[in-house]
């Protein structure tokens, strides 16, 4: 389902955003794209759906949506759009019914289960509403998870001093410095979820996947956040993929896909400021 | 590496495990520690039995064959052929029947007819053939001064053959002569154990000794020199009508053999003095036989004797159990001391199925709550198989710490159980072993390095076991239905 025109819009609750800014001409939606076509990912006709009982229940119909390196996309939308199983089919994490998902070009949904973890350790880094930090762990060892799932016992050993400077030095960026061996029980909701962000970042993906960043923060802190995950996203140019609910922050992106009933009803560049 | 870290992190961040780890550590430890004890006591158990049976005991039965011809009543042939087997140490003469013993007193009445010490009449009388003065005159005589001439008739010379008794090594006679008594008088002279004790002075005709077990004699209030009166019934040798028969005995000391049977119903005196008083026609019952590697050689030298002794008629042959090893004689207590040791071997290794099951729930209580977590590990990178990995290593630590500790320990304790035993019951006064009931100086304790190898290699495959369902059940969770938990 490709995007819709503006009249699409009439009704939905972010029709203000999508108004307020001039249709923009996408990127052909093309069914595959060609490898090294400057798309990270792609997806192709995707559909997903769930078996309730006896009836199919479809959550995605048909959709297809390419982002290019160094994009930020809003993803906006009603609760049961559909947006977060678009997320989850993009991320890796739920197999779509239907269509595909070309990640830098492959069909990441035909490789094996173990080449697809590896997609999503080295190209994809998630943050979660809920940040998402495993409790046992401290705010730096939660930082190296990534490292530690990417490499064998030895390998992390003899990087083990690199990695943890490195992380070391994120923390210090996000200004955890004093907080590096804290727990997440023992940091605050803004300091979790920058350590979730400093995890997400660690090696480096070239996608970053935001799922509602600051839905279970307080403004001020929710701010700082997003402050800092757009410094990230310019600083490495990376491509983020943010699911809100806030029409401040969705403005603040270069695109926003407004999604309806399980398909794209907008999809709209949003023009940068002089 | 995660897989590593994280399991470790979980193992030692919830209590709960400790608890598996402590269920491990017991089903390892507890068998070991009671299979050496039982091992131990099944072991001192036969080394007593052993020294009073000695290895083989031959028992012919005295009847005719089959063949129409009597097994030969006389031990001198019987004593030939197994002297003549090279595996043969030592052979003694036995000659065993039943009486009542009394001292001839009220206390005797008493005994008798007292519901709680009936068992006390009944009497196992042993003739046992050892040296005596007068038989090792005859002996230098015959082998010192006339070397090579025949004494006297060949009946005599028989006597002095059998006299040349291999008592000493067959069984364990004069071991319980020598022996410390804690309730009876040892003989005065164990080289002579049948001489008359000193002091004694007959009115009349001398009286033959006898050596009671200590706790008979204890029974009977007896001392060195008392007279023993001694009734048994044998019948006819040739019309098997019964006779009764009635002797008076001198008591020359006691003995104890550590078997509590022994040492309550036995009397020991001369073989030849034994067939005097039954005058059943018999020289003897049993030959007691040992061998130079009785483990290695025994079942072939009873089919070998068996075989030899039927073809030359000095058994009755027809598979009857007259050559049978010690451990056959007591098949029944033997049996029932390893068979308590495989039933507690048995149960003990449910207490390691039990941990397991431990180590099962904590684990599947774990993977519940850690749902979230392990949709988190999904969602940046980790495999199923990672997963798995990390819920199967809690395990292996769970089983690595506890069997190893348990095996360790419960080594320890098990060669330190005597030690631990006198503790407990200096600190506490509470005996946990009775050495009265099983007459053990200290705590059998025996331990057996592949019995504790299987028991490591079993506490850990069993929890091994049990923590992969919890595991692979986390590496079939959906990571979105752990991600959505919160």
């Amino acid at each position: 389902m490709n995007p819709t025109s503006d009249n699409d819009l009439a009704g939905e609750p972010n029709a203000d955003i999508a108004s307020s800014q001039a249709p923009v001409a996408h990127a052909p939606q093309t069914a595959v794209a060609a490898p090294n076509s400057g798309n990270l990912i792609q997806a192709v006709g995707l559909r997903k759906a769930f078996k309730v009982g006896d009836r199919t229940l479809e959550i995605l119909h048909g959709v297809d949506l390419s982002l290019t390196h160094g994009e930020v996309v809003a993803m906006v939308g009603t609760s049961g759009a559909g947006k977060s199983t678009l997320l989850h089919v993009l991320g890796l994490l739920d197999r779509p019914s239907e269509g595909k998902v070309l990640l830098e070009g492959v069909d990441a949904w035909s490789l094996s289960t173990a080449a697809r973890a590896n997609l999503r350790n080295k190209k994809i880094g998630f943050v979660f509403q809920f940040y998402h930090l495993l409790p046992e762990l401290s705010a730096v060892e939660n930082v190296l998870l990534p490292a530690m799932i990417a490499e064998g016992r030895r390998e992390f050993r003899r990087n083990r001093s690199a990695h943890f400077d490195r992380a070391g030095e994120m923390l210090d960026r996000f200004g955890l410095s004093a907080r590096l061996k804290h727990r997440p029980e023992q940091l605050s909701g803004g300091e979790r979820q920058r350590v979730a962000l400093a995890r997400a970042l660690f090696l480096n993906p070239p996608l970053l996947i935001a799922d509602e960043p600051t839905g279970n923060l307080d403004s001020v802190t929710g701010q700082k956040v997003l402050e800092l995950l757009f410094e990230e996203q310019e600083r490495r140019g990376i491509t983020l993929m943010l699911v809100t609910h806030d029409e401040r922050l969705a403005r603040r992106c270069n695109r926003v896909v407004h999604m309806g009933d399980g398909m794209i009803i907008q999809d709209s560049a949003i023009p940068v400021p002089d | 590496m995660f897989r590593f870290f994280l399991s470790w992190r979980y193992l030692i961040s919830r209590r709960t495990n400790y608890i598996g780890v402590a269920g491990i550590f017991l089903g390892v430890f507890a068998p070991i520690v009671i299979q050496s004890i039982m091992t131990g006591f099944l072991e001192e158990s036969k080394r007593v039995l052993r020294g009073n049976l000695s290895d083989v005991a031959v028992e012919p039965l005295f009847a005719e064959r089959e063949d129409g011809r009597m097994v030969e009543t006389e031990a001198g042939p019987l004593i030939r052929v197994i002297r003549e087997d090279e595996r043969t140490r030592a052979v003694a003469v036995r000659l065993s029947w039943y009486g009542i013993a009394s001292e001839g007193g009220p206390l005797s009445r008493l005994i008798m007819t007292g519901g709680q010490t009936g068992q006390l009449s009944a009497v196992e009388l042993v003739g046992v053939d050892v040296l005596t003065v007068d038989k090792l005159a005859l002996a230098t005589l015959s082998t010192v001064l006339l070397p090579g001439i025949p004494l006297a008739g060949p009946g005599i010379q028989d006597e002095i053959d059998l006299t040349d008794s291999d008592e000493p090594d067959a069984t364990d006679f004069f071991e319980s002569l020598l022996r410390e008594p804690r309730w009876g008088s040892r003989v005065a002279n164990p080289l002579f154990p049948f001489n008359s004790p000193p002091g004694y002075r007959p009115e009349g005709r001398r009286k033959a000794s006898v050596i009671v077990g200590e706790s008979l004699f204890y029974q009977l209030d007896l001392r060195r020199g008392s007279i023993l009166h001694i009734g048994s019934s044998t019948p006819h040798p040739e019309t098997g009508e019964l006779r009764s028969n009635t002797r008076e005995f001198v008591v020359a000391g006691s003995f104890r053999s550590r078997d509590r049977m022994s040492d309550t119903n036995r009397i020991y005196m001369q073989r030849t003095e034994l067939a005097d008083f039954l005058q059943d026609g018999r020289e003897y019952s049993k030959l007691m036989v040992t061998l130079n590697d009785y483990e290695g050689e025994s079942a072939a030298f009873c089919d070998d004797l068996v075989e030899r002794g039927d073809a030359a008629a000095l058994l009755f042959g027809d598979d009857l159990p007259e050559v049978r090893t010690w451990e056959r004689q007591k098949q029944g207590m033997i049996g029932a001391v390893q068979n308590e040791r495989i039933m507690m071997g048995i149960m003990l290794g449910l207490v390691i199925i039990v941990a397991g099951f431990t180590i099962f729930a904590i684990l599947s209580m774990m993977v519940f709550e850690k749902r979230r977590d392990i949709g988190i590990l999904t969602a940046i990178g980790a495999t199923p198989r990672g997963v798995f990995s990390t819920f199967f290593m809690i395990g292996l630590w769970d089983a690595l710490i506890g069997a190893t500790s348990g095996a360790v320990l419960g080594t320890w304790a098990a060669l330190e159980v005597g030690s631990i035993d006198s503790w407990i019951s200096e600190q506490f006064g509470y005996e946990l072993f009775s050495h009265e009931i099983f007459a053990f100086d200290q705590v059998p304790s025996k331990v057996q390095p592949v019995f504790v190898a299987c028991m490591l290699a079993f506490g850990i495959v069993c929890t091994l076991l049990f923590a992969s369902i919890p595991a692979w059940r986390a590496s079939r969770l959906d990571p979105l239905d752990a991600l959505r938990t919160e």
